[in-house]
C-alpha cells in the first residue's frame, strides 16, 4: 500500500492485484526512490523501446520523392515512358481499392496498392508531354488541304471502314474480335434507279439504317482482318451488281401484293371512288390520306385524316369527321 | 308470371309482384332525355339516356340483336334504356343527310372492348326502325363461321356451305324486325326462285313468303336469306324502300372459319351462303340505304392492333372502301356519371357510398369509363 502513493501521474495501473510501474528506460519512475529491496518488474516488451527503434529506423531513410519534388518540374522527365505505378514517385494522393463500409472507412491509399498497379496508368501521355511530342513531329508533317472540309470529305471518301484494336493481358498476341471489318455506305453514292434501290433494300434487310440512309456490312468469317476485308468490299460489289439485274418474270409475276409501297394511281382505291364523281380536290386529298395510311402506318392521327377525307368526298355534315 | 293463387297470396301480404306490367313509372331526372323517338335526338340530349318503348324493344330486339348483357340488364330494370352519345349521333346526322339516289353510305365503328359500339349500332337500329327504314341485321357475325350450330353442304354450290338452323333463326329475327314494315311496302319478288321440284317461289310473289319459307324449312333457309337480301337490294335501288344493313364484327368475313369440309379443307366466310348474302350488300353498287358495321377482335383473324385497317386485312379494306371510320371511345366522366345515377335509380347499385362524389369517382377510376366495365364492376355491389 506504501507503494501505491509515490505512483507517478501517467503511469498505468491496471488493476489492483498487478502492482508494475511502466517506468522510462533506464531510470527510475520518477519520484520514486532507488529502492534495492523492491526492484521494478518488466513483463513484456517495452512499447516505448520498439517505438524509438523504429523512428531511428524511419531518420535513417531518406523522405520519399514525391515531397522532394519541386512543382515547377517537368513530369515528362520524371516519367518519360510507360511505367508500373510507383507511389513515392506520383504526387497524387490517390486512393482505389474496395473497402466493406464505405461510409465509415475510406478506400486503401497509393502505397502497397496492388490494385493501383495492376491497373494500365497513362502518366507518361500528359497533355503537355503529347504537345511537345507533336511539336517535335511536326516537322515532319504537312498542313491540312484547304478545301478538304468534313462535307468534302464524305463526299470523296464515302466508304467507311470501322475495325477495333485491344489491349489485353493474355498469353497470345491476337485478339479473336480483333479481325471483325465493318463496312459503312451511303447509299446515296450508289449509282441506283427506284428499283435498283428497292432490290438492294430487300437483300441487306435491316443492315440499312433508314434514318442515316447508310447500310452496314459487318464481315467476321475469316480468321484474319485483311480477308474479312476484302469479303466485306466484295459482298457490297455482288449486292450492286445484283441489285441491277433484272430477271425475266419479273415484270410478269409482280403484283399488287407485292410493292413496298402504296401507290393511288392505278390502285383498287381509286377505282372505287370514281363512280361517286367527287370533284378533283377532294379525290385528291383522299387519294393522299389513303397514302398516308397505307405507307406511315395506321394509327389515329392518319385514322383522322382518312375520317376527314371520306367525309368531304361523300358529302357528309363536317362534324362527323371532326373528331 | 307467377301462377294465379300465388299472386293473390302476394297481393294479401301487401306485396307487388315484379311483373314488367307493375313496374314504376321512372321519375323524371337529369340523367335521363324524355325524348324516346330517336328520330328527334339531338346534341341537347347527348350523354343522357333515353328509354327505348316497350313495343320497339319487343319488336327490335325479341329473338336476337343485343349484347347478352345489355339484354339481361334489361330484363332485370325492365326497360332497355340507351345513352345518347356522340358516335351515334354522327351516324344519324349522316343518315339523315344521305341522299337516296346516291351509292349506300358505309360505316364503320371501332374502338376498346365494352366501349358502346354494339350499343350504338342499336340506337342507330331503332331510329331506322322508326324512321320506316328496313333492316337487316347481323348481330355477331362471327357466329356463323366459329359457333354455329350446324353447317351442311351447299346443294347448288358443292364449295359452298349452308346453316340450316342459324339461317332459320337469323330469318325469324328478321321478320321480328320488319314484318309489320315490309306488310306496309307490300314488296314482291323480282323473279322466280326454284328450291325443288314442288316448291317454288314465284316472280310477283311477296316477299313475306320468302321469309316464311326459310323460317320453316331450314334446308332452303341459307337460299331464302340470299334470294332474300337480292331483291331488298333490287328494291332500295329502285327506291321503294330505305334499307339499313348492321353487321358486327363485319371483319369475321375474310377470315377463316372452324368448320371443315369432309376432305378436311377449311371452309372460310366467304364460302358460307348467308356470308355471301351479306357481302351483296356491302359492295357499292347499289342505294337507297346504307350499311353500319363494327370490328371486333376475332378469334382466327390478325392479332394486334384493334384499328380497321389491320382487322380488316387487305380484302376487308378494298371491299369496304370508301367508309366512314367512327371511334366508339370509353365514356368520359360525366357519363359514367349518368351511368351511375341510372344504376342508382334503378336499385342496382346499393351501396350507400356509391351515391357520394367520392364513391362515383372510385367507379369512374376503377372502371376507367369503359361502359362494360362499369357494369361487370357495379354487379359486385
Amino acid at each position: 500500500m506504501l507503494s501505491l502513493c509515490f505512483l507517478p501521474a501517467r503511469a498505468a495501473v491496471p488493476s489492483a492485484r498487478l502492482v508494475c510501474v511502466r517506468a522510462a528506460s533506464g531510470q527510475p519512475a520518477a519520484g520514486r526512490t532507488d529502492d534495492p529491496q523492491f526492484r521494478p518488474l518488466d513483463i513484456g516488451r517495452r512499447r516505448e523501446v520498439v517505438q524509438q527503434a523504429r523512428e531511428r529506423r524511419r531518420a535513417t531513410l531518406p523522405p520519399p520523392r514525391h515531397e522532394r519534388q519541386p512543382v515547377n518540374q517537368q513530369w515528362g522527365d520524371v516519367w518519360p515512358a510507360p511505367r508500373t505505378f510507383h507511389p513515392d514517385a506520383v504526387p497524387l494522393p490517390l486512393r482505389q481499392g474496395f473497402v466493406k463500409r464505405p461510409n465509415a472507412q475510406a478506400p486503401p491509399g497509393k502505397h502497397a496498392n496492388a490494385e493501383l498497379m495492376k491497373i494500365a496508368n497513362f502518366l507518361h501521355l500528359t497533355p503537355p508531354v503529347i504537345e511537345r511530342q507533336c511539336r517535335a513531329l511536326a516537322k515532319f508533317c504537312t498542313p491540312w488541304p484547304e478545301g478538304l472540309t468534313d462535307e468534302r470529305l464524305d463526299e470523296l471518301r464515302p466508304l467507311e471502314v470501322i475495325t477495333q484494336d485491344f489491349l489485353h493481358a493474355s498469353p497470345t498476341l491476337r485478339h479473336p474480335d480483333a479481325r471483325v471489318v465493318s463496312l459503312k455506305v451511303p447509299l446515296s453514292c450508289l449509282d441506283l434507279t427506284e428499283t435498283d434501290r428497292d432490290k438492294l433494300l430487300r437483300l441487306v434487310g435491316d443492315r440499312h439504317d433508314p434514318k442515316t440512309d447508310v447500310i452496314t456490312l459487318t464481315a467476321d468469317r475469316c480468321p484474319l482482318r485483311r480477308q474479312n476485308r476484302d469479303y466485306a468490299l466484295y459482298l457490297l460489289t455482288v449486292l450492286y451488281f445484283e441489285s441491277c439485274k433484272r430477271e425475266p418474270w419479273e415484270a410478269e409475276l409482280r403484283t399488287v401484293a407485292d410493292a413496298e409501297k402504296f401507290v393511288w394511281a392505278g390502285s383498287a382505291s381509286e377505282a372505287a371512288v370514281a363512280p361517286l364523281g367527287a370533284a378533283a380536290d377532294v379525290v385528291n386529298s383522299y387519294g393522299e390520306a389513303v397514302t398516308r395510311l397505307h405507307n406511315e402506318g395506321e394509327d389515329e392521327s392518319t385514322l383522322a385524316e382518312y375520317r376527314k377525307a371520306v367525309v368531304a368526298l361523300l358529302g357528309l355534315p363536317e362534324h362527323v369527321g371532326a373528331n | 308470371m307467377l301462377p294465379r293463387c300465388r299472386l293473390t297470396r302476394l297481393c294479401r301480404l301487401g306485396l307487388r309482384p315484379m311483373s314488367a306490367a307493375a313496374a314504376p313509372e321512372p321519375a323524371p331526372s337529369v340523367f335521363r332525355t324524355s325524348v324516346s323517338d330517336p328520330r328527334e335526338h339531338s346534341r341537347s340530349d347527348l350523354g343522357r339516356l333515353y328509354t327505348v318503348d316497350r313495343e320497339d324493344h319487343r319488336r327490335l330486339f325479341q329473338v336476337t340483336g343485343l349484347r347478352k348483357s345489355l339484354s339481361a340488364q334489361a330484363r332485370t330494370f325492365c326497360e332497355l334504356a340507351l345513352m345518347v352519345r356522340q358516335p351515334a349521333l354522327n351516324v344519324l346526322d349522316s343518315l339523315r343527310a344521305s341522299d337516296p339516289s346516291r351509292p349506300s353510305l358505309r360505316f364503320l365503328l371501332y374502338g376498346p372492348y365494352g366501349g358502346g359500339k354494339s350499343t350504338t349500332v342499336a340506337h342507330v337500329l331503332h331510329w331506322a326502325a322508326a324512321s320506316g327504314w328496313l333492316l337487316v341485321h347481323f348481330p355477331e357475325a362471327d357466329r356463323w363461321g366459329l359457333r354455329f350450330r350446324e353447317v351442311t353442304a351447299s346443294a347448288s354450290d358443292p364449295q359452298a356451305v349452308d346453316h340450316p338452323v342459324d339461317a332459320a333463326l337469323w330469318l325469324a329475327h328478321f321478320r321480328a324486325q320488319n314484318a309489320a314494315r315490309l306488310a306496309e311496302l307490300d314488296l314482291r319478288t323480282g323473279e322466280t326462285y326454284t328450291w325443288s321440284r314442288r316448291e317454288a317461289t314465284e316472280a310477283g310473289s311477296p316477299l313475306t313468303d320468302l321469309v316464311e319459307l326459310g323460317v320453316t324449312r331450314g334446308k332452303h333457309a341459307s337460299q331464302c336469306v340470299l334470294a332474300l337480301l337480292a331483291e331488298l337490294k333490287a328494291h332500295a335501288s329502285a327506291g321503294r324502300c330505305r334499307l339499313l344493313m348492321a353487321v358486327e364484327k363485319v371483319n369475321a368475313f375474310w377470315c377463316d372459319s372452324t368448320a371443315r369440309r369432309e376432305d378436311g379443307s377449311t371452309v372460310k366466310f366467304g364460302d358460307m351462303t348467308v356470308i355471301r348474302a351479306a357481302e351483296q350488300l356491302l359492295r357499292p353498287d347499289w342505294s337507297g340505304g346504307a350499311v353500319l358495321t363494327t370490328i371486333a377482335p376475332v378469334r382466327g383473324g390478325p392479332e394486334g392492333s384493334h384499328l380497321p385497317r389491320h382487322q380488316l386485312g387487305a380484302d376487308g379494306w378494298r371491299a369496304l372502301e370508301p367508309f366512314v371510320p367512327i371511334r366508339v371511345d370509353d365514356m368520359s366522366r360525366a357519363e359514367t356519371y349518368t351511368m351511375i345515377d341510372y344504376f342508382l335509380e334503378r336499385r342496382w347499385l346499393q351501396a350507400p357510398a356509391a351515391a357520394t362524389e367520392r364513391g362515383k369517382q372510385e367507379l369512374f377510376f376503377r372502371s376507367g369509363g369503359n361502359p362494360g366495365k362499369l357494369a361487370e364492376i357495379c354487379s359486385m355491389y
